[in-house]
C-alpha cells in the first residue's frame, strides 16, 4: 500500500535543489573563498541563532500565535545576560538558566493576555516587544555593555570535536521542535487550533492550552537564543534584537512551502534558514558585502518562494 | 384591489429535484400575504426566484402589469420589489446609519455629514417605530429592532403603491410578543398601499395578521385563499396533507430499564426556555422544532459549545452547571456540528489527521507513530465506508458524506457514548446519508446514546426511537415509536407546526 508521497518530491523538497544550485553557483563563480570551511562554519554560526528563533516561532505560528516579540525578547535576554555576568559576577550556568526563565515569563505573558484578556496575538506581542525594548533601553541607557566575562563566551562559543556549538544547540533545538510538532498528540492539537480553532475546541482541543504552549516555546527559544547571542556578539548590543525579525519571518514562511506545503514546519524553516544563510554569504564573498544586498536577497527570496506556492495552490498565505 | 406582483406556473428544479411545480401566486395592493409550507416545500426558493437569486425553468411574473426578468436583483429592485432575507443583512460591527445605508447609499453623495445622515435616520426610524441611538453599532440592538430596522431600509426610498415588501422567515428568531411588534409595523405599512409577502411558520400568528396565505407542498401551491374562516387545524391540514385520522400510540414501557447517559434539566439560554431531556443507552432521540423553537440551540448547548443561563447537565452521574467541550468530550460525549467546513473539519488537514483528532497517540506514549496512526486510520475509514485507500489525502476533496462519515469515524473511535449531531445529513446525498445511518446504527446497537437535532421530519421518523418537539423553547411533545411509526412524518409535522397533538388518542407525556 502506498501513502502519501514520502519521497524527495520535485516540489516539497524544491528549497534543496536550489540550495545545491546556489552551492553550485558560489562554487564555480568564486571557488577560492567559498569552497573552505572557515565558509561553512560562518554560515552555519551566523545562521544558529535564527534557527532556535524560528524553531520557537514555529511552535507559535502552528498554534495561530502570531508572535512578533520573540525578536526583542532575545535582544533583551541577551542584555540581561550581559548585565547578569558583569555587574552580578554569576557563572555560566546560573545566567543561562536565569535568562531561559526570563524567556518562559514572557512566552506566559503573551499567552496571559491573548487567552484571559482575549487579545489578538499581534497586538499583544505589538505591545509586549515594545515593553522589553523599553527594558532593554533602560538597562543599557542605549549602551553597549563591555567585558563580558572570557568563560562566557567561550562556553557558549566554542566548539564541540571542530563543531561550533551554537550549530549544535541549534541541532539540539531543531530536533525537539520536530518531536514536540510532529511526534507529540500536543503537537497535532497545536496544528488543530493554528488552522480551524472552533472545529478543533468542540473536538475537545483545550484550544488556550495549545496557544499557552506556543507563546512559551517561542519566549523558551528566546531565552537561549539571547543567550547565544551575547556569546556571539560578545558584547551587550542594545540593538541586537529587532533585526532577526524579518530574517526569522521570511524563513518561516519560505520552510512553509517545504517539506510539508501549506504548514509551519520545523524542517521545511531549516531549509529556509540555509537557503537564505547559503546566499548571503555567497554574495558577501563575492565582494557584494552590503546589508542593503543580504536584506534585498531576502526580501526577494520570500516573495518569489511564497509566490509561486501560493500561484500553484500548495500554500494560501492570501487574505 | 389591484394585483401588484403576478407570479404565473413559476418552475424550478435543482437535478432532478423540483422545487417548485408550476406556482401561481399574486400579491394584491394593501394585502398581507402569508406564504407557508413545511421544511423543503419551496417557499423560500419562490422568493429567491423574484428576488433575483435563482432563474426559474419556466413561468413568468410581472410588477403592475410590467414583465419581471428573471435572474436580475436590479430590475426587481427597480420594479419596487423589497426583499429582506432570513438573516435581514445586518453589519452588526457598523452603526445603524451605515446600515441604513447600505446597499442603497448615504444621503450625500459627494460628503457625508454625520448631522444629515443621522436626521434622516431618525426620520427612518421612527417610520417603523423603533427609538434607538442611530449611532449605535447594531450588534446591540435587540432582535425586533433589528427587523425593524432591516424594513426601515427597505422602506428607505419612501414607498408607493406599487410597492412589494417580500420577508424571507422574518420571525424564525423573535419570541411571540417580538412577532406581534413586527406585524403590527406589516399592518401599517399595508394599510398606506403596500402590498406584503412574507413566510412564516407560525401559524397562529399568521391567521391573525395575513388577509391572505398560499400553502406550499413539495412544491406545488395546494391552496392560495382568504383567510376568514380559516382555522388553524384546516390551516395545518393543508401543510400537512392527508388529514390525520388514525389513532396512534400505545405507549408501550420500555422493555428494561436501560442506564441514563445524560440528563438536561431545566436547561435556558437564548429561545430555548427550558429543556429537559433524559437519553438512554442505546437509544437514538430525536429533535425536531421549527426556527426560533429552540432547536437551533440544543446541540450547542448540551456539549458545552455555549454557556446557557440556567439549569444542570447531568453527565456519568456527574452535574455540571457550567460545560466547555473539552469536559464533554472527556464525560466521552461526542459532537457532530452541522455546519462540517467551519465547525468539525480541519479543511486542509488530511483525512488522517481529522479521523485521530479527538484521540491522538498511538501504541507507544512518548512517540507519535505515523505509521500507526496510518493504519488505524485506513481501518476506521474502513468501517463507515469511505472507499478511500490514501488516507492523507485532504479532506476538503471528499464529498459531503464522505467528509461527514469520516467525523463519525472520529468519534467512534474515540469511544464515544453518547454522540449529539446536528443536522447529520445535511448537504449528503441518498446514498451518503444511508451508509451514515449504517454507522449510527451500529454505534446504537454497541450501547450508544445518540441525540439527532433534525429539521428533515422523514429523517428524524426513520432513525429514531423517540423524538422530542420543540416550541416556543419548550419541549411541546415526546412521540414514541409506535406515535412515530403509526403517524409518519405527517404526525412529527403536524406537532412541530402547532406544538400540540392534535388526533386523539395520543398519550404523549404533556
Amino acid at each position: 500500500m502506498r501513502w502519501g508521497a514520502e519521497k524527495l518530491e520535485l516540489h516539497r523538497f524544491s528549497g534543496l535543489y536550489i540550495l545545491g544550485l546556489f552551492i553550485l553557483i558560489f562554487a564555480l563563480w568564486i571557488p577560492d573563498t567559498f569552497l573552505h570551511v572557515s565558509t561553512l562554519r560562518n554560515i552555519v554560526t551566523s545562521q544558529s541563532i535564527t534557527g532556535v528563533l524560528a524553531v520557537g516561532l514555529v511552535c507559535a505560528m502552528a498554534a495561530g500565535a502570531f508572535d512578533l516579540s520573540f525578536a526583542q525578547a532575545a535582544g533583551t535576554g541577551s542584555i540581561l545576560a550581559a548585565i547578569l555576568t558583569t555587574s552580578f559576577h554569576m557563572n555560566v550556568v546560573l545566567t543561562v538558566v536565569i535568562v531561559i526563565a526570563y524567556g518562559a515569563v514572557v512566552g506566559l505573558v503573551n499567552s496571559l493576555l491573548v487567552n484571559w484578556i482575549g487579545l489578538s496575538s499581534i497586538v499583544t506581542t505589538l505591545g509586549t516587544s515594545s515593553v522589553l525594548l523599553a527594558i532593554d533601553e533602560k538597562l543599557t541607557n542605549e549602551n553597549y555593555i563591555a567585558g563580558i566575562p572570557r568563560s562566557f563566551v567561550t562556553a557558549i562559543n566554542g566548539t564541540i570535536l571542530g563543531i561550533p556549538e551554537v550549530f549544535v544547540i541549534m541541532v539540539a533545538v531543531v530536533l525537539l521542535g520536530w518531536y514536540l510538532l510532529v511526534h507529540t498528540p500536543q503537537g497535532r492539537r497545536m496544528y488543530a487550533t493554528g488552522h480551524a480553532s472552533e472545529a478543533a475546541r468542540l473536538a475537545g482541543v483545550r484550544t488556550s492550552r495549545s496557544i499557552l504552549y506556543g507563546f512559551l516555546a517561542s519566549g523558551l527559544a528566546a531565552g537561549v537564543a539571547g543567550v547565544m547571542l551575547l556569546a556571539v556578539v560578545g558584547t551587550g548590543d542594545p540593538t541586537a534584537g529587532p533585526s532577526y525579525l524579518l530574517p526569522v519571518f521570511a524563513a518561516l514562511f519560505l520552510g512553509s512551502t517545504q517539506v510539508h506545503p501549506g504548514r509551519f514546519n520545523v524542517w521545511g524553516t531549516v531549509i529556509g534558514i540555509f537557503l537564505l544563510g547559503v546566499g548571503v554569504q555567497g554574495l558577501q564573498l563575492a565582494g557584494y558585502s552590503e546589508q542593503w544586498i543580504s536584506d534585498l536577497f531576502n526580501g526577494v527570496a520570500l516573495l518569489l518562494a511564497t509566490g509561486f506556492a501560493v500561484r500553484n495552490g500548495t500554500l494560501s498565505l492570501r487574505r | 384591489m389591484n394585483d401588484v406582483l403576478k407570479l404565473e406556473g413559476v418552475t424550478k428544479s435543482f437535478g432532478a429535484y423540483k422545487a417548485l411545480d408550476d406556482v401561481s401566486v399574486d400579491f394584491r395592493q394593501g394585502e398581507v400575504h402569508g406564504i407557508l409550507g413545511v421544511n423543503g416545500s419551496g417557499k423560500s426558493t419562490l422568493l429567491k426566484c423574484v428576488a433575483g437569486y435563482y432563474v426559474p425553468d419556466s413561468g413568468k411574473a410581472s410588477v403592475s402589469g410590467i414583465e419581471l426578468p428573471w435572474g436580475s436583483p436590479e430590475a426587481a429592485a427597480k420594479l419596487g420589489i423589497r426583499f429582506i432575507h432570513q438573516d435581514l443583512g445586518l453589519v452588526g460591527e457598523m452603526s445603524v446609519i451605515d446600515n441604513l445605508a447600505l446597499g442603497t447609499r448615504y444621503e450625500g453623495r459627494a460628503w457625508v455629514s454625520d448631522r444629515r445622515e443621522r436626521r434622516r435616520a431618525l426620520q427612518l426610524l421612527q417610520q417603523v417605530g423603533i427609538d434607538v441611538d442611530p449611532s449605535a453599532p447594531v450588534w446591540r440592538l435587540t432582535k425586533t429592532e433589528k427587523t425593524m430596522l432591516a424594513v426601515a431600509r427597505a422602506m428607505r426610498n419612501g414607498f408607493s403603491e406599487k410597492d412589494v415588501l417580500l420577508l424571507d422567515e422574518p420571525t424564525a428568531s423573535l419570541s411571540s410578543g417580538e412577532v406581534r411588534v413586527l406585524f403590527e409595523l406589516l399592518r401599517s405599512l399595508s394599510r398606506r398601499g403596500v402590498a406584503i409577502g412574507f413566510v412564516s411558520h407560525r401559524l397562529r400568528e399568521v391567521l391573525e395578521i395575513c388577509d391572505r396565505v398560499s400553502v406550499l407542498r413539495n412544491g406545488r401551491c395546494v391552496a392560495s385563499r382568504s383567510t376568514e374562516g380559516l382555522s388553524e387545524r384546516e390551516l395545518i391540514d393543508l401543510l400537512v396533507g392527508a388529514p390525520l385520522s388514525e389513532v396512534y400510540g400505545s405507549n408501550s414501557e420500555p422493555v428494561a430499564s436501560p442506564r441514563v447517559l445524560l440528563e438536561a434539566r431545566g436547561l435556558r439560554g437564548g429561545a430555548l426556555h427550558e429543556l429537559d431531556l433524559t437519553l438512554h443507552e442505546g437509544e437514538v432521540l430525536g429533535i425536531a422544532g421549527l426556527d426560533g423553537s429552540g432547536r437551533e440551540l440544543v446541540s450547542r448547548l448540551l456539549v458545552g459549545a455555549d454557556a446557557w443561563e440556567s439549569g444542570s447537565i447531568v453527565l456519568n452521574g456527574k452535574t455540571f452547571e457550567r460545560l466547555h467541550p473539552d469536559i464533554t468530550v472527556q464525560n466521552k460525549v461526542a459532537y457532530v456540528p452541522a455546519d462540517r467546513k467551519s465547525q468539525s473539519l480541519l479543511p486542509g488537514f488530511s483525512l488522517r489527521e481529522n479521523l485521530t483528532l479527538a484521540k491522538i497517540g498511538t501504541r507507544r506514549k512518548g512517540w507519535l507513530s505515523l505509521r500507526d496512526e496510518r493504519r488505524d486510520s485506513a481501518h476506521w475509514l474502513d468501517r463507515v465506508h469511505v472507499d478511500q485507500r490514501n488516507v492523507e489525502l485532504p479532506i476538503s476533496l471528499l464529498s459531503g458524506g464522505n467528509q461527514q462519515r469520516v467525523v463519525i469515524a472520529r468519534w467512534l473511535r474515540f469511544g464515544a457514548r453518547v454522540m449529539v449531531l446536528d443536522e447529520p445529513t445535511q448537504g449528503v446525498d441518498v446514498a451518503g446519508r444511508s451508509a451514515i445511518y449504517d454507522s449510527l446504527a451500529d454505534a446504537s446497537r454497541a450501547g450508544t446514546g445518540l441525540i439527532i437535532v433534525s429539521t428533515d421530519s422523514e429523517e428524524l421518523v426513520s432513525v429514531c426511537d423517540r423524538v422530542l418537539v420543540l416550541f416556543d423553547g419548550r419541549v411541546a411533545l415526546d412521540l414514541d415509536r409506535d406515535a412515530l411509526l403509526a403517524g409518519g412524518t405527517a404526525v412529527l409535522d403536524r406537532a412541530i407546526l402547532s406544538g400540540v397533538p392534535e388526533a386523539e388518542g395520543v398519550t404523549g407525556e404533556y
